[in-house]
């Protein structure tokens, strides 16, 4: 029998920030998993950026402690920088600098020998796709390549966590589907990547775990199908049938668990028809329901379960703002 | 064992050379001011040639050197007075309004090499201005009147002066956000220190002497020294007073390093040289203003 440890990479406890009488973050208790992508979500105000720049040892707390990788960010602040790579919400221009003389600037800052420098640009550069623009001055760079820029920069001294604040934000669908491509590929390497979003779609796609953190407090925590168990009293599940929708939908209605089985307004082409199930059973339960739709003989083309992280989101959170 | 960190290597001082000095900017202003520079000599020179009866006499050619060698010292003076403070006024605070400040902070670049990185690119850009106008001095060592000595001193004191006035603006730059203010405080200090105490000794001693002439013998002579001692340290506290007040020495004393000061018939003062003190207050103030500036670097925001 194998085990498999999941170490944690960031352990934040009874986390207090406050900015005279408003308190941003209240007693924040959070663990992030060697190797997890932590999706941190929450509205405007809620003290996601607060968090993290205190995890960057960027901000003091004023009570509770944060450790990284096994390091105290107050009491060693060397070795944590030397593990995290923090990108903020924010993209810092050196306006005379070209992409190259950047990445060179703060592979200096962070220490890195210059006869070794060269070839790291180059692996960065060729990591976030920018190598043919090198020479280009950073200004000049669109938003999205910027936040690549960015992303290479949080790599250039192999940190083993990656804390970035809405990477996203601002980018066209295409520079996000690459970036949240890049993040994976990140994932893939061994990175533990804790970074906030208000793009539900992009957390919901990549995350191995998500947090909700409301008016400084975090108010649900888990992976996404955990946390729709937990907070969605029913599952919700999609299904498209080549015709017969009549037949389908009282034969899903007669099915244990299943407590609503509706047609979806909109049709598909041809003879495909759309169907939703409202669920409270288990995956047993679940999987019985596609197996009595089969053995009577109606066609699926489509069976999802709809893991809804903005719905999740909705009822986590009442729209509080400190 | 942990590599030797040259300080010719400092990263931040490395950027901001290379940004200040690309393009044309840093060649059109050494340009400007060394054309500026060099009208204006050329003006004075003509002036005081023209207005001199008999320039073959070896008086009138000192005198031409002196004034001519002054002027441009005192041009070197302004010129540092208003660069200095402009280099360095926005060196943390423009960090902060482009928004790197934090990107630099989670790096392991120490708050130390930060401020001194900054500091340093001010001063290595204002020691080119000045050294590339030493050739503007020529015209004084043609027609003479000016020692070796006198041009060490004068170098030593726009040296130190520039070192002193771009520590205040990296400290304004370390204490508050917006450049601007920091620039605006940094003009007034160093234009305090500049020209200001010269104004206000100069008030003081207009004020204060007529009412003293005849009287100096009545004071006790402790009080008397006391009194020498702080107006002579108000001369040290400006280059410019500095500058006239070494020069004196060195014209009626013929002494580099102390000036006798005759007070009464009683009472002599033996003091250093103005330059001393000038030269030890003001690398204890630059050194005293970029400490205080990595203390506050260091600091974590609350």
């Amino acid at each position: 029998m194998q085990f498999t440890f999941m170490t944690a990479t960031i352990e934040i406890q009874n986390l207090t920030k406050r900015y005279g009488e408003r308190i941003a973050v209240d007693k924040l208790n959070l663990t992030v998993n060697q190797g997890d992508i932590f999706g941190f979500i929450g509205p405007n105000g809620a003290g996601k950026t607060s968090t993290m720049r205190m995890v960057a040892g960027l901000l003091r707390p004023n009570s509770g402690a944060i450790k990284v990788a096994g390091y105290s960010v107050a009491k060693s602040p060397e070795r944590v920088k030397a593990q995290i790579g923090y990108m903020p919400d924010y993209f810092g221009v050196y306006p005379d600098l070209k992409v190259w003389e950047y990445l060179d600037f703060f592979s200096a800052c962070y220490k890195i020998p210059e006869g070794q420098r060269p070839s790291l640009l180059d692996g960065l550069l060729e990591l976030v796709d920018l190598g043919h623009r090198k020479q280009d001055i950073v200004d000049s760079l669109s938003r999205g390549l910027k936040q690549r820029l960015s992303l290479a920069r949080t790599l250039i001294h192999d940190p083993q966590v990656l804390i970035l604040d809405e990477p996203a934000a601002g980018l066209d669908p295409r520079a996000r589907v690459e970036i949240r491509e890049l993040l994976v590929e990140l994932a893939a390497m061994g990175k533990t990547i804790f970074f906030s979003s208000h793009i539900l779609a992009d957390v919901a796609e990549i995350c191995t775990r998500v947090g909700i953190i409301e008016a400084g407090k975090l108010v649900a925590v888990g992976k996404l199908d955990e946390l729709h168990l937990q907070i969605m009293p029913r599952r919700r599940v999609e299904i498209t049938v080549l015709g017969k929708l009549e037949e389908a939908l009282e034969l899903l209605k007669s099915v244990t668990g299943v407590v609503e089985a509706e047609a979806l307004l909109a049709p598909k082409e041809g003879e495909r028809r759309q169907l939703s199930i409202e669920f409270t059973g288990d995956d047993a339960s679940l999987s019985e329901a596609l197996a009595v739709l089969v053995q009577q003989g109606i066609p699926v083309l489509h069976f999802n379960e709809n893991l809804d992280l903005e719905e999740v989101f909705m009822r986590a959170t009442k729209g509080l703002v400190t | 064992m942990k590599p030797i960190e040259w300080p010719w290597k400092n990263p931040v001082m490395v950027k901001e050379i290379r940004t200040r000095m690309r393009g044309n900017r840093a060649f059109l202003l050494v340009t400007i001011h060394l054309v500026l520079l060099s009208i204006v000599v050329g003006l004075a020179y003509y002036l005081l040639m023209t207005s001199m009866s008999n320039i073959g006499l070896v008086q009138q050619r000192v005198y031409l050197g002196k004034a001519v060698f002054g002027l441009v010292v005192w041009i070197e003076l302004v010129t540092v007075s208003f660069i200095a403070p402009a280099l360095t006024s926005g060196a943390i605070s423009t960090e902060r309004e482009r928004q790197t400040y934090d990107l630099l902070r989670v790096t392991l670049l120490p708050a130390r090499s930060l401020v001194l990185g900054k500091y340093a690119s001010g001063v290595i850009f204002i020691f080119l201005l000045l050294f590339t106008s030493i050739p503007m001095q020529s015209p004084a060592f043609l027609i003479g009147g000016v020692t070796p000595q006198e041009i060490i001193i004068s170098i030593l004191i726009l040296s130190v002066s520039a070192i002193a006035l771009c520590a205040i603006g990296v400290f304004f730059s370390a204490f508050l956000s917006r450049t601007m203010v920091s620039t605006v405080l940094s003009f007034a200090v160093a234009t305090f220190l500049v020209f200001g105490i010269p104004v206000i000794s100069s008030v003081i001693l207009l004020t204060f002497t007529k009412s003293l002439t005849g009287v100096a013998n009545d004071f006790n002579p402790i009080s008397l020294s006391i009194l020498v001692f702080a107006g002579w340290l108000m001369v040290s506290l400006t280059p410019l007073a500095t500058i006239i007040g070494t020069e004196v020495g060195l014209l009626q004393q013929h002494s580099l390093f102390l000036t006798n000061i005759q007070i009464t018939d009683k009472v002599n003062v033996i003091v250093l040289s103005p330059w001393i003190p000038h030269v030890a207050i003001y690398l204890v103030l630059s050194l005293l203003l970029l400490w205080i500036s990595i203390q506050r670097i260091k600091q974590v925001e609350r």
